[in-house]
């Protein structure tokens, strides 16, 4: 029996490895295919490549120069034969305004693959024929004027190219890009690839489940989902994101709308964004208007801060010059206000830690909120209260007139002591649009909640 | 001996012939005999024939009232055999995130954009698809549909992330009714 099991499995095994050395591959070829195509100042090159790596070069000649690099196995001589006969006569459209090349010569293929062990293709040529290869390695050398309308396609490979000036577009999809500077590069479309490059110009960019770092770029105008963004500096930037991770370390102004998007950005004039379940941390903002909902938002400081509409998030802030807000459920920390407050709340809870003795108003309405301010130094200001069944502290050196409190209420017109009713309210905007006064104005309208004023 | 017997049959035949055989009652026999092996080879092969029939009918018609996309099995394995374990455990995380969504109340409705992002990501992995018939198993479509299986992965887990947050603003309105 042992005998048997024995004699069957040397046999299992050299059946095994001859059926290796049947498939062994008996051609090799190693070789270069150079080709020239002449063109004009004007013409638009347009590159189509898919599964191969690619290499672009500059020169300066009114020509682009192809190079096919080429690394072929195959059982039977003939097959080789066929696959370079195919790669010599690419498809290529050349007139005075256009020269497109596509580098694809198999219409179906077929390849198995066992790492280490085997590697079979069967391919169809454009041409219908057949052609069986072990080994089909190819690299693109492609040698191009600078200045010219350049798009590339590209899909499944490597892409290196130098800095380039001329208009271009890249649409790519599984490729890892190693670029310079493509200071004209007006558009970019990728899907599931890595970019690194020194940089873009104004750019229309249409990522998906793609990483790009960028060093310098114009206005970039972006539609993303699932990519990482990086950019050192940039211009204007718009957003429409999804899913993504945004560094925009120095930039202009920020305008979009963003879905489960983490974002880190630098100093910016102006931001103006939709959020919903996003984090958010940036350094300065001049002018900052935001819509959100479940997201957590950290600033540096906000010069005018709008939040017309904020739900259910987390908000913190070093210093607010002005702040509005429409709010549900939210938590505001800010640790200092200098000239406003507009808060039209609803179980919201914010807190200052401190507000500018020359603010120019606060103005709170709205139920079940929890405020604390911390009013510091000496401020001077009226105020008006209307409180039901709200837990209330106020500074103890007020003074009120016209109060009411019946049916659980405050009801109070007041003022902090030295003032008059008469005394007049000089208001002045500083350079960045807040308001200071010499006399500030508090007017409260809450039901339930907690408020604390120091 | 032989010869005398024959010679006795020749002789006593018409002795021995007193009774014609019972055509009938033979025939009978033979038909009880038969007729039940006979009528169940019949039956079963018209049963099946039937079954047959019905199922082939029911698929056409359901075909016809039901038209499905057609959906072309793709493995990961297609482009090597390694790849089908790492395929196998995607497929499993995928298959216990749907489990988990289902236990929940969810309306699709509800998720309209994330069913429209799942249904973006099966367009892009027909692509991949599209582009294995016309380039082959390249490796790096590997990682295209590694990607595929992670994105579907997170997009499910924002789906039951936006179950959860419905569910907590479900209780805090409630809430709110109550106590305000």
């Amino acid at each position: 029996m042992k005998d048997i099991i024995k004699k069957t499995g040397s046999l299992f095994i050299l059946t095994f490895l001859l059926s290796f050395a049947v498939v062994a591959s008996n051609y090799e070829k190693a070789g270069k295919i150079d080709k020239e195509f002449e063109i004009n100042q004007h013409t638009r090159i347009e590159f189509t490549n898919k599964s191969s790596d690619l290499l672009i070069r500059k020169w300066d000649k009114q020509a682009v120069r192809l190079e096919c690099n080429y690394k072929l196995k195959a059982n039977e001589e003939e097959d080789i034969a066929k696959t370079i006969e195919a790669l010599e006569n690419l498809k290529v459209e050349n007139s005075a305004n256009l020269l497109a090349i596509t580098t694809s010569i198999f219409t179906n293929v077929k390849s198995t693959i066992l790492p280490g062990l085997m590697n079979k293709i069967v391919a169809t040529l454009s041409n219908g024929t057949s052609v069986n290869l072990s080994e089909y390695e190819i690299e693109y050398v492609l040698t191009l004027p600078d200045n010219h309308d350049f798009k590339l396609f590209q899909k499944y490979s490597d892409l290196n190219m130098p800095d380039y000036s001329g208009n271009l577009e890249l649409d790519l999809y599984d490729v890892d890009v190693r670029a310079g500077r493509l200071v004209n590069a007006k558009m970019l479309t990728s899907k599931y690839s890595n970019i690194i490059v020194g940089a873009l110009g104004d750019c229309e960019v249409d990522i998906y489940d793609t990483d790009v770092e960028v060093e310098t770029m114009g206005l970039l105008n972006m539609k993303s989902k699932y990519s990482k963004f990086e950019v050192d500096v940039v211009g204007a930037v718009n957003i429409d994101s999804y899913d993504d991770k945004l560094f925009f370390y120095s930039l202009e102004s920020i305008k979009g709308q963003a879905k489960y998007t983490d974002f880190e950005i630098g100093n910016i004039k102006s931001g103006d964004l939709d959020l919903y379940d996003c984090e958010l941390k940036a350094k300065d903002c001049e002018k900052l208007k935001l819509v959100g909902k479940y997201s957590g938002i950290v600033f540096n400081n906000i010069g005018i801060f709008e939040f017309p509409d904020c739900y259910d998030n987390k908000v913190d802030a070093k210093t607010v010059g002005e702040f509005s807000t429409i709010s549900k459920y939210t938590e505001f920390n800010f640790e200092r206000i200098t000239g406003m407050i507009d808060f039209e709340t609803y179980d919201d809870r914010l807190t200052v830690g401190q507000v500018d003795e020359d603010f120019y108003a606060i103005k709170i309405n709205g139920k079940y909120a929890k405020i604390d301010l911390d009013i510091v130094g000496n401020p001077k200001f009226f105020i008006d209260v209307d409180f039901k069944y709200t837990s209330h502290e106020l500074p103890p050196d007020l003074l009120f007139s016209n109060i009411d409190t019946k049916s659980s209420k405050f009801v109070a017109s007041g003022r902090t002591e030295g003032l008059k009713s008469t005394d007049e309210v000089k208001v002045n905007e500083d350079n960045k649009g807040i308001r200071k006064a010499n006399i500030g104005k508090i007017t409260i309208e809450q039901y339930d909640g907690t408020l604390k004023i120091k | 001996m032989e010869t005398n017997f024959e010679d006795y049959l020749k002789n006593k035949r018409t002795s021995l012939d007193v009774e014609t055989p019972d055509d009938d009652f033979i025939w009978a026999g033979i038909q009880r005999d038969l007729k039940p092996q006979k009528s169940f080879r019949f039956f079963s092969w018209k049963a099946a024939a039937i079954i047959l029939l019905a199922l082939m009918s029911g698929y056409v018609l359901n075909s016809v009232l039901n038209p499905t996309p057609k959906v072309v099995q793709f493995s990961l394995a297609d482009i090597s055999p390694e790849y089908a374990k790492q395929e196998l455990v995607y497929q499993a995380s995928i298959q216990k995130r749907w489990e988990q969504i289902k236990q929940t109340d969810y309306k699709p409705d509800d998720y309209a954009d994330i069913f429209k992002e799942i249904d973006q990501l099966e367009l892009l992995k027909a692509e991949s698809i599209k582009d294995f018939k016309e380039l082959g198993g390249n490796p790096r479509m590997v990682k295209t549909l590694f990607e595929y299986y992670e994105i579907k992965i997170r997009l499910l887990e924002i789906m039951l992330a936006e179950i959860e947050k419905k569910g907590n603003d479900k209780t805090k309105n409630q809430r709110d009714e109550r106590y305000y």
